[in-house]
């Protein structure tokens, strides 16, 4: 099986440390929700799994990615190109892969069904909201379907509804093809819905701990005890983790 | 909204024209009747010096356009290509271009080469620099959306780097259109017996004022026109932005 890991990883911009991980490994076909204080290297760690780091940071030790070609990012300002048409952006993968087909286009209307987006096919990101520029976002990472799906934080910039709305949106889709999906986000809640397990990280970009959930597995977990018992916990840990 | 815009400026002027004409004593300026008169029955003799300069204009936009579209993005993308560039730009940018009409002349023929180049080397710097600064400026989502697809250099160059140039390009062609009209009109007083500048200094040579008004109009209008050609195109272009 595909298999993440790093081992003693490091990465440092101009001599600071900004993410240090000594252990951890990732089990395949599960979300995990990164949470941690700004600063504390979760955007570094996506790139670093997707290969997106910039030059002036500087890696040691390993972290090992075994389908680093199968891995796509969703990046916080949804990464769409106000060129091209919803269709277009979604469909971005394949063009530059010079691998576009009769089929996909067909499963990349079928994701904008999925999302409600039909109606929006041929419209500009311009003339979308937040919500729908990031179900855009979503559909493209689901046409490509990847191995390995990286998001940060996906849902910061929509309101709460909207917000809930696509994290049920994701989960679902998670349910119906599981993949490993890694999700870095500042929202305790939004880690305690997505996330089977939660690696909460330091303010020096250390390790701190990893947490199961067993309120991920809850039908309509947000109105159960044990999710609210679970960010209580979170909350708690993150406030140890913020001195 | 806008044919009353129209319609208002259209009408100030005529007022506005008229009332010089009755003032002026000496008969230099003509009343707006007699331009109108005289446009009607020599419109074919206009349109000859007229459309003489509208094809110079064309080709050095065209031409210039080309090039210092490739200069702009060559020291814009290239550090090494860029030591070189940027300080011949700077070098030449505030040179008097018009004062090397002679050169040009001598080099290059009285004929059409000579008077093209002297507007292309007037537009070329304006775009170049423009160019350049544009898509340094390009942000670097757009490059970060793309990567993980590992895109060669032919299609970052057409999904990202030349649409989001664009809206930068058309307005450094519409600052420059103007000045490259004064140039012509310039170079267009030497050697040649057609053009639009031809006809109006000749007309005011013979002293011929109703002429010379008809060519002012005409040669206004010539702006006008290729203002709302490069507007068009923008709006063709760029229909992204929701012009």
């Amino acid at each position: 099986m595909a298999a993440i890991c790093f081992d003693h990883f490091k990465i440092q911009y101009a001599a600071k440390t900004v993410l240090a991980i000594d252990s951890l490994t990732l089990t395949p076909e599960k979300i995990y929700a990164v949470i941690g204080p700004s600063g504390c290297g979760k955007t570094t760690m996506l790139y670093a799994l997707s290969g997106l780091l910039p030059h002036a940071a500087k890696a040691s030790g390993t972290l090992r990615n075994d389908v680093m070609d199968s891995t796509h990012i969703v990046l916080q300002d949804f990464g769409l190109l106000p060129w091209k048409t919803v269709l277009e952006n979604v469909m971005l993968p394949m063009v530059l892969k010079n691998s576009v087909t009769h089929e996909h286009i067909q499963s990349a209307r079928a994701l904008l069904k999925w999302f409600k987006l039909a109606d929006f096919e041929s419209a500009y990101p311009l003339t979308l909201s937040g919500g729908q520029k990031q179900r855009v976002a979503l559909a493209r990472a689901w046409l490509t379907s990847p191995k390995l799906l990286l998001m940060d934080e996906p849902f910061s910039a929509l309101d709460a509804i909207t917000r809930e709305t696509l994290q049920d949106e994701v989960k679902n889709l998670y349910h119906q093809s599981p993949k490993s999906v890694v999700i870095v986000t500042h929202s305790i809640e939004e880690a305690a819905f997505l996330g089977e397990s939660i690696i909460i990280l330091s303010a020096d970009g250390t390790l701190s701990e990893v947490v199961e959930n067993p309120s991920f597995t809850l039908q309509n977990a947000r109105s159960t005890t044990d999710f609210y018992t679970m960010c209580y916990e979170l909350r708690k840990r993150m406030k140890a983790v913020h001195l | 909204m806008k044919k009353k815009q129209i319609l208002y400026s259209s009408v100030t002027i005529f007022v506005l024209w008229l009332a010089l004409a009755l003032l002026d004593r000496r008969g230099i300026i003509p009343p707006p009747g007699n331009v109108i008169f005289y446009m009607s029955t020599h419109w074919a003799r206009l349109m000859q010096h007229l459309s003489m300069s509208f094809f110079r204009i064309c080709i050095a936009i065209f031409a210039t356009m080309i090039c210092g579209t490739a200069v702009g993005i060559l020291s814009a993308r290239h550090t090494k290509a860029d030591v070189i560039i940027t300080p011949l730009l700077y070098a030449f940018y505030p040179v008097p271009k018009i004062a090397f009409l002679p050169l040009l002349m001598l080099f290059f023929g009285l004929g059409n080469t000579s008077k093209i180049l002297l507007v292309g080397l007037i537009l070329f710097f304006q775009i170049a620099i423009a160019v350049r600064d544009g898509v340094k400026h390009i942000p670097e989502g757009y490059f970060l959306t793309v990567r993980p697809f590992h895109p060669n250099t032919l299609q970052l160059y057409r999904h990202v780097i030349l649409p989001a140039l664009l809206p930068q390009l058309f307005t450094a062609l519409r600052v420059s259109v103007g000045t490259s009209i004064s140039v012509l009109f310039f170079a267009e007083n030497f050697a040649t017996q057609y053009g639009i500048g031809y006809f109006i200094m000749d007309s005011w040579l013979k002293l011929d004022y109703s002429a010379m008004f008809a060519g002012i109009i005409a040669i206004s209008f010539m702006g006008a026109f290729i203002f709302l050609l490069i507007d068009l195109s923008e709006k063709h272009f760029c229909r992204w932005r929701l012009l």
